[in-house]
């Protein structure tokens, strides 16, 4: 009797103990009760709302029946929504409750894990799943080895945004080629003709040259460009920052020199603001933002139409045609193993290929799932695309160079560390900082009359230079992170 | 037979009602209080006011907006009036002149950039009655559009500008959208510009009323076809005249729209969700709807006209949503108009709607829950009454079982229970078990002791057979071992093999293992639950009872048949040829009384022995010869031939005795003398009794008349003689039964004519006897004639003692046998008992037998010596020597009645009398008259001078001392005066 009542209860025992283990059948949702996930994301505009609608069918359809409710909520800018996660993950007094996902970027994943307030996604991910994925972009969320603490959303790389039209126009005068903007020394020297040529057209009013070119983000010029050059800015490898300052004086003397001398500029917003405005004839920028690139232009009052011309990212010469890959995952909150799987199936979801192009193609992102980039719906869109309205084949000639970037060439992103994105901020600000107090000076000097030559001679690049790099070593010290100068 | 149930059942039972009916009862109780109902209406109660609540809260947040809005808008109106003032031109005209339009532009912007901050709106906008960049087109409105992804941060970075003058992006480095126009383009479609028209319309019906009368909230609509929904809420912009030329509103999406006012936070039952739309009697109108989520979303369609119905609360309806079921509607107006607001007719509805068994879930739950736990908890109870129970009843349980298996040879021990009264119950039981176990013991040891061969066994219907151990020893078992039914079946079966005919339950064994033979006497009889035996060891009784009969057939000391086999013999033989002739012979030995005297017993036997030898001679005729008692013997011949010969065969056993002599220790050789009577059958008698006794007859005559002879049945002679054998045994009976009485006959003194006394006569009291003469006829035949005179003398006494006082001085006279008196022992105590009344006893006796004269004299003499009296009785009567007698000088002398009776004629009679008076007076002693049947007969005793009487003229014999007749008594006295005169006168 005892023996039997032994084997039972062992039969028994094994039996719950394999239902545990079997994957895939315990769930923690309820349909008839289903669970709430709130997601922080950072995407306006059309993002947004391609996102809230992705979130309504999601929830009228997998989520019904699975008991997930999301509410997408918009944060505005990164830098807002990661200043909201960091209070929320720090418990800032009047900081809102933590989300249960959240667009998320490496650096501050690490950081967020930090304070233990990530969840490992390999809980929900199967290795069948995780495969699905481009790797490259699989690994940019991957920590320690195997922690899986962001899952891709969509991607981006940077490229060079042409006002073709108006490039054009320069391009008959000045006999420049485009091609000349396949470096930065060419962009350089294309936007001091452009400034030139410009300023030659009312010759009654000196220095109202206008400004050929520029940069959406200086973190990443920074980062590529010392990429192209051979050098990790941020070492994650090392956690450390690299100051290589041959590397860094090319990059400071084209971004420092361009601004100073309105051979650049950034006015609005964002630089497709500028080219709207016609303060701009080329940027670069991510190739999200190809929506964004107009059709038209305001121009005293009216609408004065464009053609756009796409790029690849400028390299300087001698490197390496090494353009940014970028883009914010999703990461998912430590919280309750219900909340947890919400967002997983959420997270799956979005990012299955049907749901991931509809996505990325509303602006110009890159699907993340390698699949996604054979489907035929992908390839059926971006016909459609470069047939459709002119902003569709604005976005069709992005994907074009974009996927060029990706497929073809190589796409860098650094691995973080624990500080890294202040890194980025650090060397964004400050070279920004330099820019337009080099701006503000060589406008003072040029009411003064002096040459462009005199101008920089006046500004010292190199103390500029040092100056610069003083600010970066003080802000790295304050931050506590790790350098080395070579 | 009452059922009866086991204690355990009858405590479960008992327990388990209990535990129902608490159970039911407090079901019963919930039931009726409706306690669950209560929830019910607390579940509607807080719906209700959580409805009211998000009313207030949204009344509130977009009150305060309208106000802000209404406020800038009127500031905007006043900037415009005064910019179109500078720019001259009128407000309606602003957009046609680009650098008027710029400033319109940018004021408008700074009324949208405030309002968005200041406001939880997702965008804001301005509209104005033409395009600047497309002047010829009327379709097209000049407008400033910016939208605030975040309106909850109050961050302005976020501003996107969908409609307006790059001017204005760049004034507040503002990025533009994906669609960024100049432009808002109205739509053809009817309504589609309602936000821009009906705030218009409104301000021209209202002329200079307050802005807030001319707010027009649209409908949900794409507005920038951009897939986002937004509602819209528009004031018109006037000019100075209150003529309207465009419009300022806010725009709300979706999204936020139910983020913010209709938040998921706020609802407290799941699958229930917020929608506003209009209410139109109990309807609400679903052509267009705010949801709160997805559910409102899924469940709710476009178009649709969703009937309520009227719940028991203000504010509360039912109504059905497809798979929702039933749906609990919390129904509350939102005060989005003035109440003088010409759209106030929309009737914005906040309506929270939930599943009816979702609201009910708690109070289901707490139902289910409670009912549950009353199971639970009477399941528990259930099993914990069994469980107590069982171990409550587990001791009886086992007490009951240990009797039930208790062999009888075990001994008793309660195990204690720790219950009182069942403790003290085993306890007395075991008591009383420890006595009868006692008794038990005693018992056996008793029927050990007696040494009686006796067992027992009990078969129970259980199959088990209990044996003791005699049993056992029977059986040659081991004591105590265990015997089956089968083996009992078996072991009975060899045990009563042999039944013993004619004998009940006597059952011969042969014990093969001692080889012996036994009987056994098996009794048994039926108990409650089997049946229980006794066997007894019956082989002595049967063996004594075999010798027995032997003896009891044969004499021991000749060998002969007894006298019971030659009744049973000869009864069988009758039987068995009763037409044959047969003859029974009774012999009598002549002088073994002599022998016996003489020689002593041991002789006696030897006579008794020789004799029987002779009668042996019978022997060869196939007589049956027996002895019949001390020196009586029977013979009885059957089927001998007629009777001639068997007559002849009887005849020469004289003869053949002759031969046969003893020697006595004298050394004479004495022949054997026997005297013979012979009773024939079928002649004499026809069965052995009256044979025996007609033989018997034969044989006494022959004693009497003749003896040494054989004498056959004389018939006549034994009619006359037959009371004296017949008699034989009743002589003995009245002897020692006393069986006779005394009769009192007065004797009469014939002087005073007084009753002097009574003569006392025996009277027999049985019918064998006619008279006392042939008492003492029969007594003296049997020589009982000494007992006979003991009774006779000591019940006279007795009757004297115990009629003394009426006697009073009479005497009494007792008749004596003369020739017995009694022994010294007798005497004594008759002299120690009655002493005082021998003066008043006369002894009567007679003078029968000369030959005893000598025995009566010394008798007569130890009577005198008593001082008692003495009377010679029948005096007269014919004996020769009574002068002899006289001598012996008697005090009374009573004359027989032979010579009194008719002595008043008779001379002779009158001359022997007078001479024996004479003579008796000379003596001293008195006479008596006997027979006194006469007058004159008296008379003549009387005047003879004699001087008691007696007769029946005097008085009969009675059984009471009777008085004398008082003429009778005159007449003595006449009759003496007469005599004494008539003697005087001689």
């Amino acid at each position: 009797m005892k023996r039997r009542m032994k084997l039972v209860c062992l039969f028994l025992s094994m039996l719950i103990t394999l239902t545990a283990c079997s994957p895939g059948e315990k769930t923690a949702l309820d349909p008839k009760n289903p669970v709430s996930i709130t997601l922080w994301h950072y995407y306006v505009g059309d993002n947004k709302i391609a996102l809230e609608k992705a979130v309504d069918a999601f929830n009228t359809s997998v989520g019904s029946e699975k008991g997930v409710v999301v509410n997408a909520v918009a944060k505005g800018s990164v830098a807002e929504l990661e200043k909201a996660v960091t209070d929320a993950a720090n418990g800032v007094i009047n900081a809102e409750s933590m989300p249960d996902v959240f667009s998320c970027y490496p650096d501050k994943a690490l950081e967020i894990d930090g304070l233990g307030k990530l969840c490992d996604l390999n809980d929900y991910f199967t290795k069948a799943e995780k495969v699905q994925y481009v790797e490259e972009f699989l690994n940019s969320g991957q920590f320690d080895g195997e922690r899986l603490l962001i899952l891709p959303i969509v991607k981006s790389t940077e490229l060079l945004y042409v006002n073709e039209t108006a490039w054009n126009e320069f391009a008959a005068e000045s006999g420049l080629d485009a091609s000349k903007l396949g470096t930065w020394e060419g962009v350089y020297a294309a936007a001091q003709a452009y400034y030139k040529w410009t300023d030659a057209q009312t010759p009654t009013i000196v220095g109202d040259g206008k400004s050929l070119m520029g940069v959406d983000s200086v973190a990443n010029y920074v980062i590529i460009g010392n990429k192209q050059l051979g050098v990790e800015v941020i070492d994650g490898e090392n956690q450390q920052v690299v100051l290589n300052k041959d590397v860094m004086k090319k990059i400071f003397d084209t971004y420092y020199g361009g601004m100073s001398l309105g051979y650049f500029n950034a006015v609005g917003k964002f630089r497709s603001d500028d080219i709207k405005a016609g303060d701009l004839v080329a940027y670069v920028g991510s190739s999200s933002g190809a929506a964004y690139f107009p059709t038209w232009i305001e121009k005293d009052n009216t609408q004065q139409p464009i053609n756009f011309l796409a790029l690849s990212y400028p390299v300087f010469s001698g490197g390496s045609p090494d353009a940014i890959q970028q883009g914010a995952g999703m990461s998912v909150t430590n919280s309750t193993p219900d909340k947890q799987e919400g967002a997983a199936v959420f997270l799956k979801w979005f990012t299955a290929e049907a749901q991931n192009i509809d996505f990325a193609m509303t602006t110009g992102y890159l699907p993340v799932q390698a699949g996604a980039y054979e489907n035929e719906a992908f390839k059926t869109s971006l016909e459609t695309l470069s047939t459709g309205t002119d902003t569709d084949q604005n976005i069709a000639k992005v994907y074009e160079i974009a996927l060029d970037q990706i497929m073809e060439r190589e796409t860098y992103a650094s691995l973080p560390f624990k500080g890294s994105y202040e890194v980025r901020t650090t060397l964004e600000k400050s070279l920004m900082a330099m820019g337009e107090a080099g701006r503000q000076n060589a406008v003072v000097l040029k009411e003064q009359g002096l040459s462009e030559e005199e101008i920089l001679a006046a500004l010292d690049l190199n103390a500029r230079f040092e100056e610069w790099l003083t600010v970066i070593r003080s802000q790295l010290d304050e931050s506590g992170i790790a350098y080395v100068e070579k | 037979m009452k059922k009866t149930w086991t204690l355990r059942r009858q405590l479960n039972i008992l327990l388990a009602l209990i535990v129902t009916f608490q159970s039911v009862a407090l079901l019963s109780a919930l039931w009726v209080s409706q306690v669950f109902f209560m929830l019910d209406a607390e579940a509607v109660r807080l719906l209700n006011n959580t409805t009211e609540t998000r009313k207030k809260t949204f009344d509130a947040s977009v009150g305060q907006t309208i106000a802000n809005v209404a406020d800038e808008t009127e500031q905007l109106n006043a900037a415009l009036i005064l910019l179109a003032q500078q720019q001259g031109s009128a407000p309606n005209a602003l957009y046609l002149n680009d650098s008027a339009y710029n400033e319109t532009a940018l004021r408008a912007s700074q009324s949208l950039v405030t309002i968005l901050k200041e406001n939880q709106v997702t965008g804001a906008f301005f509209v104005l009655n033409g395009s600047n960049s497309n002047k010829g087109d009327p379709a097209a409105h000049s407008a400033v559009y910016i939208r605030n992804s975040t309106p909850d941060s109050g961050v302005t970075s976020n501003y996107l500008m969908e409609i307006g003058p790059i001017a204005v992006s760049k004034q507040y480095t503002m990025a533009t959208s994906i669609r960024w126009d100049l432009d808002l383009r109205r739509e053809n479609s009817a309504g589609a510009f309602d936000f821009y028209e009906k705030p218009i319309w409104a301000s021209s019906q209202f002329k200079n009323a307050e802005m807030e009368r001319y707010g027009y909230w649209s409908p949900p609509r794409d507005l920038l076809q951009d897939n986002q929904q937004v509602v819209t809420y528009t004031l018109p912009i006037l000019d100075e005249n209150g003529n309207g030329y465009g419009v300022m509103g806010i725009e709300i999406d979706m999204p936020y729209f139910s983020q913010q006012y209709l938040p998921d936070s706020d609802l407290l039952y799941h699958n229930s969700f917020y929608v506003i739309t209009q209410m139109i009697d109990q309807t609400l109108n679903l052509d267009w709807f705010i949801p709160s989520g997805v559910l409102a979303e899924t469940y709710l369609k476009s178009g649709e006209q969703l009937t309520l119905t009227k719940g028991q609360d203000k504010g509360i309806f039912e109504t059905r949503l497809g798979a929702l079921g039933t749906m609990v509607a919390s129904v509350q107006k939102l005060k989005v108009y003035s109440d003088n607001s010409p759209f106030a007719d929309q009737n914005w509805t906040l309506a929270c709607l939930v599943p009816k068994d979702v609201l009910r879930e708690n109070s289901v739950s707490v139902r289910e829950k409670l009912i549950y736990s009353i199971l639970m908890t009477t399941v528990l109870a259930f099993g914990a009454v069994f469980v107590l129970v069982y171990f409550f009843t587990r001791k009886i349980s086992r007490l009951s079982k240990y009797v039930r298996e208790l062999s009888p040879y075990d001994e008793i021990y309660f195990k204690p229970t720790g219950m009182r009264e069942v403790d003290d119950l085993t306890a007395a039981v075991q008591l009383l078990n420890q006595r009868l176990m006692n008794v038990s013991k005693t018992t056996s040891k008793i029927l050990e002791l007696s040494l009686l061969p006796i067992g027992g066994y009990e078969v129970l219907e259980n199959s088990q057979v209990i044996l003791t151990d005699f049993v056992y020893w029977l059986l040659h078992l081991e004591p105590g071992s265990v015997i089956t039914l089968d083996d009992w079946s078996r072991y009975y079966l060899q045990l009563t093999k042999k039944p013993v005919a004619g004998q009940e339950n006597i059952y011969e064994y042969y014990d093969a293992y001692t080889e012996k033979q036994m009987w056994l006497r098996i009794l048994e009889a039926k108990s409650p639950n089997g049946l229980v035996g006794v066997i007894q060891d019956v082989t002595d009784d049967i063996e004594e009872k075999r010798r027995l009969t032997n003896e009891l057939d044969y004499d021991a000391l000749t060998g002969l048949f007894s006298n019971t086999a030659l009744k049973r013999e000869t009864t069988r033989r009758i039987a068995e040829k009763p037409n044959e002739i047969g003859a029974m012979i009774f012999i009598d030995l002549d002088n073994l009384k002599y022998i016996n005297d003489t020689f002593g017993h041991d002789v006696g036997d030897r006579l008794i022995i020789r004799a029987s030898e002779i009668f042996r001679y019978f022997e060869q005729f196939g007589g049956i010869v027996s002895r019949i008692s001390g020196d009586e013997f029977a013979i009885y011949l059957h089927d001998c031939g007629n009777q001639e010969e068997l007559r002849q065969k009887i005849k020469n056993l004289y003869p053949y005795g002759k031969s046969f002599l003893l020697t006595t220790p004298d050394g004479n050789e004495n022949q054997i003398c026997f005297s013979a009577g012979v009773a024939w059958y079928p002649q004499d008698a026809s069965n052995v009794l009256e044979l025996l006794k007609r033989s018997d007859f034969a044989m006494y005559e022959a004693k009497h008349k003749e003896k040494g002879c054989l004498f056959e049945f004389n018939r006549e002679y034994y009619q006359q003689m037959s009371y004296l054998l017949e008699n034989r045994e009743a002589i003995n009976r009245l002897l020692d039964e006393q069986l006779i009485r005394f009769a009192f006959q007065p004797i009469v003194d014939l002087k005073s004519g007084e009753i002097m006394g009574y003569e006392a006569l025996m009277r027999p009291l049985l019918e064998n006897f006619k008279n006392p003469r042939e008492i003492l006829a029969v007594a003296a035949a049997q020589s009982k004639l000494a007992q006979l005179e003991r009774m006779i003398i000591l019940m006279a006494f007795q009757t004297l003692d115990k009629h003394a006082e009426e006697l009073g001085e009479r005497k009494i006279f007792i008749n004596s046998i003369p020739s017995q008196r009694l022994n010294d022992e007798d005497h004594l105590f008759v002299e120690m008992q009655y002493r005082q009344y021998f003066k008043q006893v006369i002894i009567e006796v007679t003078e029968e037998d000369s030959r005893n004269i000598e025995l009566l004299s010394e008798k007569i003499r130890f009577i005198k010596n008593n001082g008692m009296a003495i009377a010679l009785d029948d005096f007269g009567s014919g004996y020769s020597n009574e002068i002899r007698i006289l001598s012996l000088l008697p005090d009374i002398i009573k004359i027989d009645m032979e010579m009194i009776q008719g002595i008043n004629n008779n001379v002779d009679k009158q001359n022997l009398v007078a001479n024996l008076v004479n003579f008796c007076h000379n003596k001293g002693v008195k006479v008596v008259a006997e027979g006194i049947e006469a007058s004159n007969d008296l008379a003549t005793v009387i005047a003879m001078g004699i001087d008691y009487a007696q007769g029946f003229y005097l008085g009969q014999p009675m059984f009471e001392f009777a008085a004398i007749d008082p003429e009778l008594q005159n007449e003595i006295r006449e009759l003496q005066k007469k005599a004494i005169q008539n003697s005087l006168e001689e």
